[in-house]
């Protein structure tokens, strides 16, 4: 089975015999030799996430602090439910949920903030790790999602505008008309 | 001792011719080649190439390639990368398995030696290229690629949602659109970056003759390593 004939490590051949670097310390595991290289023995430092991946998480973070400023520019619920304006349709329910969405605002801002030095610290660390790269991947939907609220509270409060806006030109022209009828009926019993 | 003196590293190979007295060396090691290397690898259901013979080698060996390569041999004590590295080997997990299961069926060399091949000329006292296995780098690309499309994933439903939220919010649809082609392109691109040539490091285990010095060696790890951009 054993083969006499060959040199290893072939590698060396007619190589430089060279004064070798300081032998690390032990790996603490102690006995055999097998076991202190296996003592040794770890993965690869995983390489840096992708520049792309951190840009993700930059837009994600973005749109978080787009949805906080959106948030905060929401009429407050209070001015909502106290307003006249809106008091044909939905006022009541577009103050509450106006209300419970304006306490995202310090909350988004300050934790799209600290995901950006979250994000600039894995970059300057160049830490890729599975934690790290979850890390940045959860930022876009935090992002979207965070926008998605901010976006369809928006919409909501444009839907409610409109549909009291059209309820007051309707009461608006049903004015207009029963003034003119009202003419019109005075006016004809004026003539007679 | 004379056909030692023949096996040693710097001379050319393949030079020993099949001769009694080395024979009788691997002869002489056969019971221990069997029991504490041989007979474990069988039991780990590993394939190990038949055991060869030389005189103890230096702790560090280096050449140069005519490919600009340096090529190294060393006890793993003695690696430059090891030394680098505070002492630790690295090594893909698949690597890194087989050799747990060998540990677990009582392998028990005398010495370990690396081999590897690393870019460039590299000389001792200088801080050896940093290297990663291409295992290591392989699994890493599609797990970017996979957060990737997540990220994209998320930005396609953005742009759903705001579609669905409706046309005045221009602004914010573009800005989720442009985000959404920039994944697209990203995904691309770390798709299509191709890996560096694969370099191996060689792991051997080898069982000393007490009477003559020589080593008989058998391999139990190679793997792949592409050099690692980064600075140590």
């Amino acid at each position: 089975m054993a083969v006499a004939g060959e040199l290893v490590p072939r590698t060396a051949l007619r190589g430089e015999v060279l004064p070798p670097p300081a032998p690390p310390p032990s790996s603490g595991r102690g006995g055999s030799v097998y076991a202190d290289f296996m003592g040794r023995l770890r993965e690869y430092v995983a390489p840096p996430p992708p520049g792309e991946l951190g840009w993700q998480a930059i837009i994600g973070v973005g749109m978080m602090l787009g949805a906080a400023g959106l948030l905060a520019l929401l009429p407050a619920g209070h001015t909502i439910a106290d307003g006249r304006l809106l008091k044909w349709v939905g006022q009541s329910s577009l103050a509450s949920a106006v209300d419970s969405v304006d306490g995202l605002v310090e909350p988004l801002a300050l934790f799209g903030m600290v995901v950006l030095l979250g994000v600039a610290a894995i970059y300057i660390a160049g830490w890729g790790a599975t934690p790290a790269l979850v890390f940045l991947t959860a930022q876009s939907w935090l992002g979207v999602a965070a926008l998605a609220v901010a976006v369809f509270t928006w919409v909501y409060v444009l839907v409610i505008f409109v549909a009291n806006l059209l309820i007051w030109i309707l009461v608006g022209v049903a004015i207009v008309v029963a003034f003119i009828f009202a003419l019109i009926i005075l006016g004809l019993f004026l003539g007679s | 001792m004379e056909i030692l003196d023949r096996l040693g590293p710097t001379e050319g190979a393949p030079l020993l011719r099949p001769d009694p007295r080395a024979l009788a060396v691997l002869d002489d090691l056969s019971r221990p080649l069997e029991e504490r290397l041989l007979g474990p690898i069988a039991k780990a259901r590993d394939d190990a190439p038949p055991p060869v013979l030389t005189k103890r080698p230096a702790p560090l060996e280096v050449c140069y390639t005519d490919r600009g390569t340096t090529l190294m041999a060393a006890d793993y004590l003695h690696d430059p990368l090891v030394a680098q590295d505070g002492g630790l080997v690295r090594a893909p997990k698949s690597v890194r398995r087989k050799l747990k299961k060998l540990e677990r069926h009582g392998i028990d060399p005398d010495r370990l030696w690396i081999l590897r091949e690393v870019p460039g000329v590299w000389h001792p006292g200088e801080t050896p290229p940093r290297m990663m296995g291409r295992e290591t780098a392989e699994t890493t690309r599609s797990k970017h690629l996979q957060h990737l499309q997540v990220g994209a994933a998320a930005f396609a439903v953005g742009k759903g949602l705001l579609y669905v939220a409706g046309g005045a919010l221009v602004v914010a649809t573009g800005a989720v659109v442009a985000a959404s082609a920039i994944t697209v392109g990203a995904i691309g691109a770390v798709a299509m970056a191709p890996l560096a040539d694969g370099l191996d490091p060689i792991v051997l285990a080898g069982i000393d003759d007490p009477k003559t010095g020589a080593v008989a060696w058998t391999v139990i790890a190679a793997w792949d390593e592409i050099p690692d951009g980064r600075g140590w």
